[in-house]
């Protein structure tokens, strides 16, 4: 059974890795629609991997692990879209 | 499962999330120094393809490798875990000659902010994923020389949650500097 969801979860990060990859090398699409696949993919494929390999899920057991997770996830949106918006302002300011 | 490995399983999930923020601030320098130019001339996205592959399956024969854990056998374990390391290191082989490559061309890390901050955050995971093949090494040989106990199997099972996300940190790494960096 734990075997099945393995072989699921593998199938289909391979899946979204391919789309990932195709959308990029097809070179025939409109650059915010393959930016949007791209996010769209990665995001799927992080929740597949933190459901099926890593065992998160909405269990009591794992609901320490799935608090730290959001809160780890907070801090990362701050960092990231803190620190692109103050440098890319700067950037703008300096042209 | 002992409350005693849960608890241990906890700690070392603390670390990983530690371990996303350190990441984080390497992904985040990346996506500002990647404003100026792009890395798309001199990388080959068929390795990097390739690469993925290897590490998306070693994550799949690593879970073999527990499930087989589970049912405590130790030789099949054993096999699928010697499989996982393969690969792994497949991987590392062909990271480290595509940094060779780079360097050789004139892309190395002194070039400009770009390259720098590609070779820090691509060579940190890089030295992550070898520091989880050391791991993967002695824990095969504790297991071939002490067989299956009880703090073996703990420890195991801590080093397929970092083997794991290892692969989630490669998934944002091939997304934002290959992938992205190649369409614009």
């Amino acid at each position: 059974m734990k075997a099945g969801k393995y072989a699921a979860g593998f199938l289909l990060s391979l899946l979204l890795t391919g789309i990932s990859f195709w959308v990029v090398t097809s070179h025939s699409h409109f650059r915010e629609f393959a930016v949007i696949i791209l996010f769209a993919s990665a995001l799927l494929q992080i929740v597949v991997h933190l459901h099926v390999f890593l065992h998160v899920d909405s269990s009591p057991d794992s609901s320490w692990n799935l608090f730290s997770l959001l809160f780890t996830a907070l801090i990362i949106f701050l960092m990231i879209a803190g620190t692109i918006w103050i440098m890319y302002n700067l950037g703008e300011r300096l042209n | 499962m002992s409350s005693e490995t849960r608890t241990r399983e906890f700690g070392f999930w603390i670390y990983l999330m530690t371990d996303l923020i350190l990441f984080t601030s390497l992904f985040a320098t990346y996506a500002v120094m990647a404003r100026e130019g792009s890395i798309s001339a001199i990388v080959d996205l068929r390795q990097v393809f390739l690469e993925t592959m290897l590490l998306l399956s070693s994550s799949a024969t690593c879970a073999v490798a527990m499930v087989f854990m589970e049912r405590r056998k130790k030789e099949t374990m054993l096999f699928w875990l010697a499989a996982t390391f393969l690969l792994g290191s497949g991987f590392v082989f062909i990271e480290i000659g595509e940094f060779a490559r780079m360097i050789r061309e004139g892309y190395g890390p002194q070039r400009n902010g770009l390259f720098s901050a590609f070779f820090t955050l691509v060579g940190t995971h890089g030295l992550h994923v070898s520091m989880g093949l050391l791991w993967m090494l002695v824990t095969m040989m504790q297991t071939w020389m002490t067989g299956l106990s009880s703090s073996l199997q703990s420890r195991m099972s801590r080093l397929a949650m970092f083997w794991h996300f290892l692969d989630i940190v490669w998934i944002c790494v091939f997304t934002e500097v290959y992938l992205l960096g190649s369409l614009s």
